[in-house]
């Protein structure tokens, strides 16, 4: 293991984490709000980033496999722990528990929060906040794939060990120019948002705040009432940007290459889109049964849609308190945490693909049993599954739900009562940021205790980095030469 | 030995203010003044690595 160039990427990753925290120390200076905490912020975070470049000078540049997944794995952990610097500093708040928990939610694009009033924070903060989601988003690693090069240092291997869904459609050979165009793409997502929003009369801060947390599928807001106070308009631009958040980002490229074709026939994109329609018109005709009849159509479709998509992203955003509505429209967002979008989005979950290889091939062991001589192979598409792939699939979904179950019974131990501990589990570890509890749909994490903030936020980690990345590194074998 | 004796006490200090800010035992100023010499051996090794280059 080549630890000297794992601890020089680190050093470069902790040094942009600190340009980060120097747009919000910007933004502090311009609203006049203190700028300590983040100088303190930034002056640790360069001390550790360039210490740890000036001691890896002569370090082989050289980034094995093995090396890949590491710094996969402990990467999140060290930004969240660098991430908690402004928190504390700017005494926004006061325990390292809470801390983390708020840094580990904006990193891996959970969106569960301590804060129980956002609006009185300052603005700096609440940009920080964001930033870190963004950050977060596309995977820091894919960033790093861009910048890393510079350095002469390959990336090939943090791809594969960020991007390890069952297929991958690979849109340039070089993983450089790949995620130099993915970020692109992200770039401009971004500031197409940002100005859809400011056309809708969001101020330009607000309107950054949005954007930065729904394109990373994110879900901090600005507000406390997330976006339920915001205007139909403001609703429906985050609504389509919640939307593109959980497509493909390889499908996107295509798509402004004008390969429509490939687009279009794309099975997980068709699946998603069939899923949000199915669910959003069942949970419409539950409450249409509950209540008998619909007083404005228009605002009904547009909250159950919304809705449906935040949960299916991952995002977390809530227009609504959705706690309000019948028990099967609650149990059909609950299925959605555990569903997630596309794969090669920047949302969490089990991801759309893996659950359609589940399906598709549980199908199939049907049909075996009444032809046992027939030869079944599993599509995606076109193109015929590996039955290692298949295997994998159902490893990742197994260890997924025991993850799950484990994080629910670890919480009721510090107390919870069954309905918090399982939800808390599932928002933490499919990254979706809401969930449910007996009085209603927000959860007080502030009450939590530290042990179930720290917990939930392995969790978070665990989900963000789709398992095996933190698991393998706990295995003696990936340690032996 | 000498970048290793400067880098070494940098990190330290670096490492020394994380861990005292999570723990919340010192004030903000003792770190700020772990910061400054943090940023004084990272400074000192930066100038006597470009003198070397210049001497080779």
């Amino acid at each position: 293991m080549n630890f000297k160039v794992v601890i020089r990427i680190m050093g470069v990753l902790v040094i942009l984490e600190s340009i980060l925290m120097l747009c919000c120390l910007i933004t502090g200076l311009f609203f006049h709000e203190n700028p300590k905490g983040f100088l303190l912020s930034i002056g640790i975070s360069s001390i550790l980033g360039i210490t740890a470049l000036l001691s890896t000078r002569n370090a082989s540049r050289s980034v094995g496999r093995r090396e890949g997944y590491l710094i996969v794995g402990i990467v999140w952990l060290i930004f969240s722990l660098v991430g908690t610097m402004p928190f504390l500093f700017t005494d926004v708040l006061h325990s390292f528990a809470d801390a983390f928990f708020e840094s580990m939610s904006g990193f891996t694009t959970t969106g569960a929060t301590t804060f129980s009033d956002i609006e009185i924070l300052p603005k700096q903060i609440i940009l920080w906040r964001s930033l870190m989601q963004w950050l977060g988003g596309m995977g820091i690693i894919v960033l790093t794939v861009a910048i890393i090069p510079m350095m002469g240092t390959g990336g090939m291997q943090l791809y594969t060990a960020e991007a390890n869904g069952p297929s991958k459609d690979k849109i340039h050979p070089r993983i450089k120019d790949t995620a130099s165009r993915l970020y692109l793409i992200y770039i401009a997502c971004t500031i197409l948002q940002v100005i859809l929003l400011m056309v809708g009369g969001n101020s330009f801060f607000e309107s950054l705040i949005l954007a930065l947390s729904t394109i990373s599928s994110g879900g901090f807001s600005s507000q406390n009432a997330s976006v339920a106070e915001m205007t139909p308009y403001t609703q429906y631009v985050v609504m389509f940007f919640m939307f593109i958040s959980g497509v493909n980002f390889v499908l996107l490229f295509m798509a402004i290459r004008g390969k429509m074709r490939t687009v279009v026939k794309d099975e997980e994109l068709r699946n998603y889109i069939f899923i949000i329609l199915f669910i959003s018109l069942a949970i419409f005709l539950i409450n249409l049964w509950k209540h008998g009849s619909i007083s404005n159509l228009e605002q009904e479709i547009r909250i159950i849609v919304f809705q449906v998509i935040a949960f299916i992203t991952t995002t977390g955003f809530t227009i609504t308190d959705y706690s309000l509505m019948p028990n099967a429209s609650m149990m059909f967002f609950f299925i959605l945490t555990f569903m997630g979008a596309c794969a090669g989005s920047t949302t969490g979950s089990i991801k759309l693909v893996r659950i359609t290889v589940l399906l598709k091939n549980s199908y199939i062991a049907l049909k075996q049993i009444i032809h046992p001589n027939a030869v079944l192979t599993l599509r995606l598409g076109d193109k015929p599954i590996e039955k290692k792939v298949i295997s994998n699939v159902y490893a990742f979904i197994a260890m997924y739900l025991i993850i799950f179950l484990f994080g629910a019974l670890s919480l009721s131990f510090f107390g919870h009562d069954f309905y918090t501990s399982f939800s808390a589990s599932a928002l933490s570890i499919s990254n979706v940021g809401i969930g449910f509890c007996p009085s209603g749909m927000l959860i007080e994490f502030s009450g939590f205790p530290a042990a179930s903030k720290i917990l939930m936020s392995v969790l978070m980690l665990i989900g963000r980095l789709e398992i095996f990345t933190i698991l393998l590194l706990f295995m003696p074998a990936f340690w032996k030469k | 030995m000498r970048t290793k004796i400067l880098i070494s006490v940098a990190l330290g200090l670096g490492i020394a203010s994380l861990v005292l800010m999570i723990l919340n035992v010192v004030e903000q100023e003792t770190i700020t003044l772990f910061l400054v010499l943090g940023l004084i051996c990272i400074s000192l090794e930066f100038l006597a690595s470009k003198k070397d280059e210049k001497n080779d």
